[in-house]
């Protein structure tokens, strides 16, 4: 920092602007020294000045710091008023930041370089008195500013920007319950939408801090607050799931005692009136009751109630399938989560119970997403973004992963798997629209879901989705979430639903689009009030996670990302798993005492059917009896805001999409396939194909699954080619027993979630170009494919194979980022490939060729994997795979290469996944010992 | 037109998406049928599109192409120039008469104060009966207007920075003149070399509503469609593309910061060949307009300062450079000194872009978007979003390519052939001592020396600055001590159920009351960790200069490598 302070430069001088502001003027004085700033940036800009350090230190009994981001941001936008903010950098000086969130939001309001002073001076501090340990000041400081810089490009990369040159200045925030004077004077330009406090509270705020750290002298030596954002702590922050509603909540549900549970609402809700959410602003009005028998029963309504998506891996297989049973049971749907599920589930057991869950998800790292699966859903949700870490994606590490999970999740045991943050093949909105027209082809009887999170311009997205087909919209909130997650991820992504929900409404009623839709809603979503509330605000269905996992004995330990859960919940250790004590019942009990709380107020509105209640915010009002400096400010009116339609356009749903199914060539096919689909007799069919025939195979596939199950039909028994070019999605989800040859080229998402089908593309014979010189399929091809071949016969594009997990692939070149994220199953390449080969690649074997024999070790990304050279059994499956590619595609290159074996043997290489070679090993040596035994 | 902000909408939040292509001839052959197979194109990319709740209007499609000279010769009742010597402008009016002479009056009068002749008006013959019930709310009149240079000799690039000038005066003008019907006031094309036809039309209504494109005499060698998917059923006209210079299909995710940039550097714009008139053209960039609308008007500016529209290109959409281990180095040199001038305008994107004499394409550093073309041995380039758009027979292909990440393509119809990345790019790169004025120039933070002077010690002692600052033992043990043990941030679950910070009673510091923005649907979040070779995060610290000049001084710049900074410089630090 001093470098840059005291820099003797010709081209550069730096000069340090001091951002304190006199304590005992209050918010005239920080008024006055923020207006003062921008007069001395201005006249040292004029001097000549292009460094400009805005410097905290120097605090005195008089001298109070300005938040720094309100002085980085004023002298951005200052300068900028002044048409001068061409000329000069900002580097900010700063005892403040400390998490990457702070410095995100520095860089997005104009710094260009940050030096968090005091967080250096703490990890000296921490050091010197053996906190940490083992490491050096200098190694600490340099691990804190790397950890910083990487949690940035987090957050950067969350709205898909690449480079921070890019993200400064973007401002990609909205404020909440900042006000809109304040955000207009200081912050401008940045969305704010319920009003909220200003500078006369900020500086309370700041004098508040001021004087506790002055005044109590006595202090000194005492330990500073505790803090407790994160996890409930005696004298913490408050939580509204703390020991007491816990309790009370649990010993409802398993004496089904409704007034228990009244007991436990009651503390819910109060504290949220008690000003913890927006909802508990909140208060109902206009009441005109009826008779609670004439309300619609609590049979009907919970059938709108769902559980949230939880994956079996990140809880166990016990909670899991308890969280089904129940909700079966009373027509209601629980949620897969994103790692697959074990087909046993999806017929009821002997006992009558039914552990299928209702929604399947499909999330970006498509575990366990096959035909089967998809067509034992009702509802099938696209989890676009999660509620605890938007724009993020997960992992579920290596010794996680055992034996029945991998099974479920169709991937190798021991080998961890890594879920990208976006789904690689959505995009863009036409992207999703094509993988909700897959998803609709694979299941015609599934509903297609699309889970988004609450964020400014959620409803504009939800108005693309409505366009893009989905059936049903579920808005999350912020705050709700299981999963593991980084902790500034948790707090400081995405909004509460309550904004959410609402502006989808508005915007969906606004462009007659609300009446094709169901809008679903969760997020921290507790008791019959939030659903109630919920509801005025436009939702019509409603997902709770955390509250039924406390009624199947949750505690909140918040340690589910360590695997020592002590009630069995979110642990895959035997011994901890045996500790769960939750029981059906207790989750039906839950759901119908929300239900009953729900009717009340139903009735008390004068509402006789949830339907006649969506969107009727009316009825809700701000409580006016809220007194509290801060939250005085705020102003809710533009959530409950209606938008003035003509009476035609409905504001709940009424219809249903028009999917556009009939033109799909698929039903021609099955058409004339009845031989093989229901007699397994093999059959030869032709087609022409254009590219405007999409997700070609998922029908046929969904058909066959619903007969044939998982096993679909026995090798090679329905074979089709097809000459053109094929469209998107060509051979999605494509099962066993499906043999699909295209005779021309092919489009994006080949053989995506490619089901144990073969799949060929080959050149037609009376093309004259080189097949290894020209692009034959497109991008992302075999995504989250589990089991299958495919042969193809020129180059594909970007991403091949990308989270494949278990399909054998033949190609004869590909573009960058080959094999990411790859778990399982083979690919050979036999021509050239991009850049970043094996990004991620934790399972699986690839096999390269190049024509000398030599391989550029700066195009591989080296983090996971290994290059190995070739075993003799490695040879013998590259021939075998060489072999039945010139059978299907006649390969031209595939021939040379064999013709000549022994040079051109050496000409290739292996690249292993250190993971997946050690889980190899340990497989091995568990079959070794179960001989033995 | 959108609608106002209400309730929680605000129309700042629309986004689009969409199929794009293009077909030319190699050779330079003109032909009415290339309009004919350019729409079948977007036909055959319907899926791309949507469709609003009336079941017919689209979200909008249109076609660029050469200007027709022979039919507008034939059509005009006035009296043309040579070809290329005159500008055509395809203009929406407002369809209130009044409204719409106010709006011609103002456009003639720029046109006139630039020195240039209007030689005439010609109405554009449409059917009506094309238009959805949406779509027709906002239906303007469509009319062409032909320019002259008037009295002086000018080359064609001060003719092109007149009609700039003239257009953008006007378009202030009008846009400022609080008429009801100003926003119908919009240029989809005015130039020397092309022409756009456009609307809020679904792509099978384009050459029904635009009869012109019917007529055997309007004749091209290239052109350029895309077909909108936005996130709104609202009708606005001006949003379809084609735009001037491009099209793109994606979404630009870091136009507010570009939008922004841009902004502060109009304090720097001085060009001799503008003028006093530099001062009338601002912004340059027109607020509340989408992404690629905002970035075709970026291109004209960049243009008029008389760089290249591939380098342009390349200036605005570089590779991604920054961890390229085996990029040539001028290369590299000129992506460096470009980014002390601009930042990237990144996001998923496949951008077709044409200034009538080179059509050519470009993809994004990440490759994001699907960009395929096929050359026939009958001479056509064909590009677009998807194959097979085009039913071409086996034995006529030439070749089946991709458009890369980062890469660029064109076509050079003159020379009739296919210029590859490498050798535009070569010759981009090579006009300027990129490296050398790097050398003298840019200035890394690890250069820098010490001159000896500390920063004093602060007078508080360390626990009152703590309980100053807010420190918390949760953000000692919890969150700084991981980070500085592991270099990693540290992990939780189960959600959050505190309160919102302006609901909190405990004093919040300000950054709580900020939730980031995250990317879903319309564009994807990225994965900065697999995908580590596009990402960077060095800054660069000084004062900017004109964009018009191409001068070592645009790189005297102070780089970090990581902008977070420690108090003292270790020597394996992290600059």
């Amino acid at each position: 920092m001093d470098k840059i302070k005291y820099i003797k430069h010709n081209d550069y001088k730096a000069v340090s602007i001091n951002t304190l502001y006199d304590v005992a003027k209050g918010h005239n004085g920080l008024e006055a020294a923020l207006d003062q700033m921008i007069v001395e940036i201005e006249k040292v800009v004029d001097d000549g000045a292009n460094i400009i350090i805005l410097s905290d230190r120097g605090v005195s009994p008089e001298k109070a710091p300005i938040p720094m981001l309100l002085a980085c941001s004023h002298a951005h936008h200052g300068l900028k008023k002044l048409k001068k903010r061409s000329l000069f950098g900002i580097i900010i000086e700063s005892a403040e930041p400390r998490e990457p969130h702070h410095f995100s939001l520095l860089f997005g309001y104009g710094a260009s370089a940050i030096n968090p002073y005091m967080v250096n001076e703490i990890i000296t501090h921490q050091v010197e008195n053996d906190i940490i340990q083992g490491i050096s000041v200098e190694k600490a400081i340099d691990n804190f500013n790397k950890a910083i810089a990487k949690g940035i490009v987090k957050v950067m990369n969350k709205i898909g920007i690449s480079t921070l040159h890019s993200y400064r200045g973007a401002q990609i925030f909205e404020a909440l319950g900042l006000n809109e004077k304040f955000i207009e004077t200081y912050f401008c330009k940045t969305a704010t939408r319920i009003e909220g406090i200003g500078l006369y509270e900020i500086e309370k705020e700041i004098n508040k801090r001021f004087h506790k750290a002055y005044s109590q002298e006595n202090l000194a030596g005492m330990p500073l607050e505790i803090g407790g954002d994160y996890r409930w702590r005696r004298d913490g922050e408050k939580h509204m799931l703390n020991p007491a509603s816990i309790a009370k909540l649990q010993q409802a549900v398993r004496q089904n005692k409704f007034e228990t549970y009244g007991v436990y609402s009651k503390l819910i809700n109060e504290q949220s009136e008690k000003l913890m959410t927006l909802r508990g602003m909140f208060e109902f009005s206009s009441f005109d009751p009826i008779p609670l028998e004439e309300v619609e029963p609590w049979t009907e309504i919970v059938k709108r109630f769902k559980t949230g998506a939880m994956s079996l891996g990140s809880i166990s297989a016990e909670a899991h399938e308890n969280l089904a049973i129940a909700m079966n049971r009373i027509g209601a749907k629980s949620n897969s989560g994103e790692g697959g599920e074990d087909p046993k589930r999806f017929q009821p057991d002997m006992d009558g119970n039914w552990k299928n869950s209702a929604i399947k998800q499909v999330a970006s790292g498509r575990f366990g997403v096959s035909s089967h699966y998809l067509s034992s859903a009702k509802e099938i949700q696209i989890k676009m973004a999660q509620g605890a870490k938007p724009g993020e994606g997960g992992q579920l590490p290596g010794p996680k992963v055992n034996p029945y999970i991998a099974s479920v999740r169709n991937s190798t045991p021991y080998v961890g798997l890594i879920s990208p943050p976006p789904h690689h093949d959505i995009y863009s909105i036409e992207d999703l629209a094509q993988l909700i027209y897959d998803l609709k082809n694979a299941n015609r009887e599934a509903r297609v879901n699309v889970q988004l999170v609450s964020e400014v311009g959620v409803g504009t997205i939800a108005a693309g989705v409505a366009k893009a087909k989905a059936d049903v919209i579920l808005i999350s909130g912020f705050d709700g979430g299981t999963g593991a997650s980084p902790l500034t991820s948790l707090k400081h992504a995405g909004l509460p639903w309550e904004l959410g929900i609402a502006e989808a409404q508005q915007t969906l009623v606004m462009n007659d689009l609300r009446s094709r839709i169901v809008l679903e809603c969760d997020g921290q979503m507790k008791t019959g009030r939030d659903v109630a509330i919920a509801c005025l605000l436009g939702a019509e269905e409603f997902g709770f996670s955390t509250a039924p996992l406390v009624a199947s004995g949750c505690i909140m330990m918040r340690a589910c990302h360590l695997n020592t859960c002590p009630v069995g919940i979110a642990t895959q250790d035997p011994e901890l798993r045996k500790n769960f004590k939750g029981k059906p019942e207790h989750v039906i009990n839950f759901m119908y005492f929300v239900a009953q709380e729900l009717r009340e107020i139903m009735a008390s509105l004068g509402f006789r059917s949830i339907n006649e209640m969506v969107g009727q915010s009316q009825k809700l009002n701000m409580n006016k009896a809220i007194n509290h400096y801060k939250a005085q400010g705020i102003d809710l009116s533009k959530i409950l805001y209606k938008p003035d339609v003509p009476d035609y356009v409905d504001t709940h749903n009424t219809k249903k999409q028009d999917h556009g199914l009939e033109k799909v060539l698929d039903f021609k096919i099955v058409s004339k396939a009845h031989t093989a689909i229901y007699r397994k007799d093999p059959q030869h069919l032709e087609f022409d194909i254009k590219n405007t025939n999409r997700s070609v195979g998922a029908i046929l596939s969904n058909e066959i699954s619903k007969i044939h199950g998982a096993n679909g039909l026995p090798e090679d028994t329905l074979s089709i080619h097809f000459k053109g070019t094929a469209g998107q999605s060509f051979g999605a989800f494509a099962t066993t027993g499906l043999f699909l040859k295209v005779i021309g080229n092919c489009n994006d998402y080949f053989g995506k979630g490619l089901s144990g089908g073969k799949l060929v593309a080959q050149v037609p014979k009376e093309a004259t170009f080189k097949a290894d010189e020209n692009i034959i399929i497109g991008n992302v091809a075999l995504y989250g494919a589990v089991t299958g071949e495919a042969y193809i016969n020129g180059v594909a594009g970007e991403r091949f194979c990308v989270r494949n997990s278990g399909a054998t692939a033949v190609v004869e070149g590909i573009g960058d980022h080959g094999c990411e994220y790859m778990t399982g199953g083979t690919a050979l390449v036999i021509g050239e490939f991009g850049r970043n080969f094996a990004a991620g690649m934790s399972g699986g074997i690839a096999y390269l060729y190049s024509d000398d024999g030599t391989f550029d070790d700066k195009k591989f990304n080296l983090e996971m994997v290994e290059l190995e050279d070739l075993t003799d059994k490695d040879f013998e499956k590259v021939q075998e795979l060489l072999n039945n590619h010139i059978d299907y595609t006649n390969s031209s290159r595939a021939k040379s290469i064999l013709k000549d074996w022994k040079e051109n043997s050496r000409k290739f290489i292996k690249v292993m996944p250190t993971d997946y070679k050690r889980a190899l090993e340990i497989l091995a040596k568990e079959a070794e010992e179960a001989k033995i035994d | 037109m959108l609608p106002e902000k209400q309730g929680l909408y605000s129309p700042e939040n629309e986004h689009d998406n969409c199929g794009a292509g293009f077909i030319c001839s190699l050779q330079g052959k003109k032909t009415n049928d290339i309009i004919h197979k350019a729409l079948d194109i977007l036909v055959k990319l319907e899926h791309r599109g949507a469709v609003s709740a009336d079941g017919k209007t689209g979200d909008g499609a249109g076609i660029l192409i050469e200007i027709p000279h022979d039919f507008f010769v034939k059509k005009c009742d006035f009296k043309l120039p040579e070809f290329h010597e005159y500008a055509v402008g395809m203009v929406f009016l407002p369809q209130k008469e009044n409204q719409m002479d106010f709006c011609i009056q103002t456009f003639e009068g720029e046109i006139k104060r630039q020195g240039l002749e209007v030689l005439g008006w010609r109405a554009v013959p449409v059917d009506q009966s094309q238009v959805g019930a949406i779509a027709a709310q906002t239906e303007p009149e469509v009319r062409q207007i032909f320019v002259g240079k008037g009295q002086k000799q000018l080359s064609e690039q001060e003719f092109n920075t007149k009609l700039y000038i003239a257009r953008k005066v006007a378009e202030h003008h009008i846009q400022g003149s609080k008429l009801s019907q100003a926003n119908y006031f919009y240029l989809p094309s005015f130039s020397t070399h092309t022409l756009i036809y456009k609307g809020l039309l679904t792509p099978e209504d384009i050459n029904a509503y635009y009869k012109d494109l019917n007529d055997p005499l309007v004749v091209t060698r290239l052109a350029l469609v895309h077909q909108r998917f936005s996130t709104n059923t609202f009708p606005t006209w001006d949003l379809a593309q084609p735009f001037r210079y491009m099209c793109h299909n994606g979404e630009i995710n870091t136009f507010r910061g570009n939008y922004s940039r841009m902004q502060t550097r109009e304090e720097l714009f001085k060009s001799d060949a503008f003028g006093d008139d530099i001062k009338k053209i601002l912004p340059v960039v027109l607020p509340a307009k989408s992404d690629s609308s905002s970035m075709d008007m970026a291109v004209e500016l960049l243009l008029a300062t008389g760089r290249s529209l591939p380098e342009v290109m390349m200036m605005m959409v570089p590779e991604a450079w920054e961890r390229h281990l085996s990029m040539d180095d001028d290369k590299k040199a000129f992506y460096e000194y470009n980014a002390c001038i601009m930042e990237p305008w990144d996001g998923p994107a496949s951008i077709p872009f044409t200034d009538g004499k080179y059509i050519g394409a470009l993809l994004d550093r990440n490759g994001l978007r699907p960009s395929r073309y096929t050359v026939t041995k009958d001479g056509y380039v064909v590009m677009s979003s998807e194959a097979g758009v085009l039913d071409i027979e086996p034995d006529n292909v030439e070749k089946h390519g991709r458009l890369e990440p980062g890469r660029m393509f064109l076509v050079n119809m003159d020379e009739g052939r296919i210029i590859e990345d490498g050798e535009i790019k070569k010759e981009i790169v090579g006009k300027k001592p990129y490296r050398k004025w790097l050398d003298q120039n840019l200035l890394e933070l690890k250069e820098v020396p010490y001159t000896g002077n500390k920063t004093p010690v602060e007078k508080e002692n360390f626990e009152t600055r703590l309980r100053l600052f807010g420190y918390t033992q949760e953000d000692m043990k919890t969150i700084i001590n991981p980070m500085s043990v592991n270099a990693k941030e540290a992990i939780g679950s189960m959600g959050t159920d505190t309160p919102l910070a302006v609901l909190s009673d405990r004093p919040q510091l300000i950054y709580n009351y900020f939730k980031q923005l995250f990317a879903q649907v319309t564009n994807p979040p990225l994965d900065g960790i697999r995908e580590e070779i596009v990402t960077d995060t060095s800054l660069s610290i000084g004062s900017d200069h004109n964009i018009f000049d191409v001068v070592p001084e645009q790189c005297k710049k102070l780089r970090i490598q990581n902008p977070v900074i420690s108090n003292e410089d270790w020597t394996r630090s992290n600059t």
